[in-house]
């Protein structure tokens, strides 16, 4: 077995310059002759020694030695030769870089910890051999491949230069785990992680012998908002709670204080003092219909800047339009007067459609045209296109209820008898959510092209039904139920979760403005796939970024998945325009809606990076310095490096000897 | 391009009507050339004696005061201007700058010299006195000067001041101002001759010419130095450190020429050839104060 190979023998050639060389260096050494006016001066100079010693001579040659050993040297670099042992010990390296969010935390005013990473691994990319390959992992939230195996070390630090800077959490055991995927069984595996350690199992990852975990950044004090969440009041149909917990990751007391903003309006300043460690929950009240962004800033100059605001949706609580067409009903009167945000209209003459945007109740009066929009009929006496009435129930007890029916949701009818109510034959789909022994439907849901109508056969008069709790529960699940989710908060998403979103308002202006007819949304597109094939799919919604970066996101029924979401802010699912929905299925097709504005229909999702293990910055463990293997791998440098290095070393003693006439 | 051509003489012209009686004034010896007796210009009174001319009695005293006194007059006399013009190798080393400037610098001091009335003679020398000038008088002899000034060749195998000075006491007539125009690279040693025209009443005024190359020279390396004069060489490696010795000793040997000067109140002018003649002359007149 050859000890040594050479990459490139035809590198050989280059030993031919050493005739110039020699060549030159007989020029050199004769010399030159130059005319003075006067000898005088130079004789008095070189009268204590006598020029040009023995060893003078030799200086010469010591030159021309040097010259040959630079030449040997960058001809051997050239040849490039390759040690045995570094042909069979071809690494497969998979680098892990952490970019979680508490990467992106300050180490010096212009650099963050990621930085600290790039540039860490940069030079482990430098000390590649000529066999070793390598691939790249980012590691926040899910983990995801930034270049593959290879061994092009400019393709390399492009991709580590282009990681991105995410509020994500650390996830780099899911990161190690694609590594071994990578790695497979490969001998020379290696996996090199570059992290600020904060994260939980870190000991675990430090038992693997493959794995090498490299620490940057160094500890640093931080105060972190570590819960935010806001809920409806349940006192107050325009009211909300705000929990907030700020914790203390530092070794000092600190003083700041938290200020809560609904879009412009502050809200309420909340000063804390924090001892070290300590976490300080808050909560606060307030009242506002027409919603907003809730924003609270912490305060207070840190390290980590992600973790010192929080934002989360109020929508906004528009009043309902009721119109009531009846002939003096106080019991429906005071039910609809009593529910939050309804703005009850009292009629007594039927319209041919519901108001825009609200709710039609019909009190015994039903023209025979039931009109369009979302209409509520109480205890009908005629027969209507959609229904047909019979005969009078002889036992109007309640039988059944569909307690999955958001309708009535916390309906207790226990013992209620719906007098007056009779048998009823509809024309249409409908859905019976309360039934009598006979599976006669009192309390049904119709499904119309024109607008859902809700059907209760009771006569109001008769019984006890408005006596019970039962009904103003009822009738304020049906306004509700009308009004759709809108007003509805959703609870802010933490940085890395995942969240199913319905999507089937998304783009539906008629529940929200008008009854006109709606559009169905599911438009089938033929999306061409990155492999060239054609897929018939249903992509009509998109992701829209904090950063305005856009994602088309391909719904399947009324529900999408979102996430894991690694930026913090707000993100919002709108209708898919045009130019996305011809997009091709990349993972993430980008495009800039810096002009675009959120419409009523478009769903809001705050997103906050409240995780304690990412705020708090200081390591959990004891990590590698990556300066110790810096130097541990440049042992491993290919030949050609070394010898460059030397032969640049010895060109540059030959100039200084020689040319600045050091030597002489 | 000619060493005196129409505009060199043009030069000279303009450089005579600025100057103002320069050898008779301060320029060399800082004092006027005075000689007592028939003249016009009055200088003072002394004793009468008897045997003395009764013309230049001054009866006005006599006659308010008593005293017999003889008025003295300041007589006008011609000044002699001896130049000595190094011609040795030294001069012409490379293009022969050095021998131009001097030889330009002469003609134009010549000038002047003669437009004022005054005695001039050259002395061209090396190793010893190798053409002379005799002394002429007069503006229109200009021409003979410059043709004489034309002719010199560079000659000699040494440069010796001395043996020139001692020539020129001998042959001259009368002491005056003697314009050395040299490098000084003297083997002898400048100071030698310029004592033996001080001894002998001569007033001295040295002019020292050298180029920038010669005090900066830039060689590096291994380099074999020809000497100009002797033809001598030297085998001689040079660093920066030689570099910066050797003008370090070329800068103790101009303020050597200075302090020389300075000792025994002669005049000295010190330039490189990369200055204007003209403008030398300028500067020498501006310093002697003869013009602004």
């Amino acid at each position: 077995m050859n000890l040594l190979e050479f990459a490139n023998p035809s590198g050989w050639w280059w030993l031919a310059l050493a005739l110039p060389i020699l060549l030159l260096y007989i020029l050199k050494i004769r010399l030159r002759r130059q005319q003075v006016p006067t000898l005088l001066f130079w004789d008095q100079l070189f009268d204590e020694k006598k020029p040009r010693a023995w060893w003078q001579r030799l200086r010469h040659l010591l030159s021309l030695l040097l010259q040959f050993a630079f030449l040997a040297l960058v001809v051997a670099a050239l040849v490039d030769p390759l040690w045995s042992w570094q042909r069979e010990q071809a690494r497969r390296i998979v680098l892990v870089v952490d970019n979680s969010a508490s990467m992106r935390a300050a180490e010096t005013q212009a650099t963050t910890r990621l930085d600290e990473a790039k540039q860490a691994a940069g030079s482990l990319v430098q000390a590649l051999r000529s066999e070793d390959r390598m691939a790249v992992l980012s590691a926040a939230g899910r983990p995801e491949v930034v270049i593959g195996m290879t061994d092009h070390q400019r393709s390399l630090l492009d991709a580590i230069g282009g990681i991105p800077a995410t509020d994500g959490p650390t996830d780099v055991a899911a990161a190690v785990s694609a590594a071994e995927r990578l790695l497979a069984d490969h001998e020379h595996g290696e996996i090199l992680v570059i992290t600020d350690g904060c994260f939980a199992n870190l000991d675990a990852l430090t038992a693997n012998p493959r794995i090498t975990l490299y620490g940057v950044g160094s500890k640093q004090d931080n105060v972190a908002i570590t819960r935010y969440q806001v809920r409806r009041s349940l006192l107050d149909a325009v009211g909300y709670q705000v929990l907030l917990d700020v914790t203390n990751f530092s070794d000092s007391e600190k003083n700041c204080r938290v200020e809560l903003t609904l879009g412009e309006e502050l809200v309420d300043v909340l000063p804390l003092d924090l001892k070290p460690g300590e976490t300080v929950s808050r909560f606060v009240d307030h009242t506002s219909a027409t919603g907003g962004e809730l924003h609270a800033r912490l305060d207070v100059a840190d390290a980590l800047d992600t973790d010192n605001h929080a934002l989360a949706v109020l929508p906004e609580r528009k009043p309902v339009r009721v119109q009531l067409v009846t002939k003096g009903n106080l019991f429906l009167k005071g039910v609809l007067e009593s529910i939050p945000l309804v703005d009850l209209q009292i009629t007594s003459e039927a319209p041919s459609v519901a108001p825009p945007g609200g709710i039609l109740v019909l009190d015994k009066i039903v023209p025979a045209q039931l009109p369009s929009g979302r209409v509520v009929v109480v205890d009908p006496q005629t027969a209507t296109d959609a229904w047909t009435l019979g005969e009078p129930l002889s036992q109007p007890i309640v039988a059944k209820v569909d307690k999955e029916s958001p309708l009535v949701q916390h309906v207790r009818l226990d013992n209620v008898l719906f007098p007056g109510a009779r048998q009823m034959s509809y024309t249409g789909e409908v859905e019976p959510l309360i039934q009598d022994p006979l599976d006669g439907p009192l309390f049904a849901r119709l499904e119309r092209p024109g607008g859902d109508a809700v059907v209760l056969a009771c006569n109001l008069d008769q019984g006890d039904l408005p006596l019970r709790i039962a009904f103003p529960v009822l009738m304020k699940n049906t306004i509700e139920w009308f009004q759709g989710n809108s007003g509805e908060l959703r609870p802010a998403m933490a940085t890395g979760e995942m969240l199913a979103v319905d999507v089937s308002t998304v783009g539906n202006k008629s529940l929200v403005a008008n009854a006109e007819p709606v559009e169905p949304l599911d438009e089938a597109v033929e999306v061409q796939a990155v492999d060239g094939a054609i897929r018939s799919t249903t992509q009509a919604v998109e992701l829209v970024s904090p950063s305005q970066q856009i994602t088309p996101l391909a719904r399947t029924g009324e529900q999408v998945t979102l996430g894991p979401l690694l930026e913090t802010g707000l993100w919002t699912v709108r209708p898919a325009s045009a130019a996305v929905g011809k997009a091709e299925l990349t993972p993430t097709s980008t495009k800039s809606t810096g002009d675009e504005t959120n419409t009523e229909s478009d769903i809001l999702i705050a997103c906050n990076l409240v995780d304690p293990a990412e705020s708090d910055l200081r390591p959990r463990g004891e990590l590698e310095a990556l300066q110790g293997r810096s130097l541990a791998i440049l042992g491993g440098q290919s030949l050609w490096f070394y010898l460059t290095l030397v032969a640049a070393l010895l060109i540059a003693s030959e100039w200084w000897l020689y040319q600045r006439r050091i030597v002489g | 391009m000619a060493l005196f051509d129409s505009e060199f003489l043009k030069r000279l012209e303009y450089l005579s009507l600025v100057s103002r009686r320069v050898f008779r004034g301060r320029l060399l010896a800082q004092r006027r050339t005075k000689q007592l007796g028939g003249g016009i210009e009055f200088a003072d009174h002394r004793e009468y004696s008897p045997g003395d001319d009764l013309r230049y009695l001054d009866w006005n005293i006599y006659a308010r005061y008593g005293d017999v006194l003889l008025k003295r007059f300041q007589e006008e006399e011609d000044l002699h201007v001896y130049f000595l013009i190094d011609v040795s190798r030294s001069m012409s080393h490379g293009s022969g700058e050095k021998l131009d400037y001097a030889r330009r610098v002469a003609a134009a001091l010549a000038y002047i010299a003669l437009a004022d009335m005054d005695r001039v003679s050259i002395f061209a020398y090396s190793d010893a006195v190798t053409e002379v000038l005799p002394l002429t008088r007069g503006k229109d002899r200009i021409l003979s000067v410059l043709r004489f000034l034309e002719n010199l060749k560079p000659s000699g195998a040494t440069t010796r001041l001395q043996a020139a000075a001692t020539s020129l006491v001998h042959r001259a007539s009368r002491s005056g101002l003697v314009i050395v125009l040299s490098d000084l690279y003297d083997q002898q040693g400048f100071r030698a001759g310029l004592d033996m025209l001080r001894y002998r009443r001569f007033e001295p005024h040295v002019i020292q010419l050298h180029t920038a190359a010669e005090a900066n020279p830039t060689w590096l390396g291994d380099i074999e130095l020809e000497d100009a004069e002797s033809g001598d060489l030297r085998k001689l490696t040079i660093t920066e450190r030689k570099l910066r010795q050797y003008r370090e000793l070329f800068t103790e040997f101009l303020e050597s020429i200075d302090s020389y000067c300075r000792m025994y109140s002669l005049s000295c002018t010190r330039t490189t050839t990369d200055l204007p003649f003209d403008e030398l002359i300028l500067r020498m007149m501006r310093t002697a104060g003869v013009t602004t």
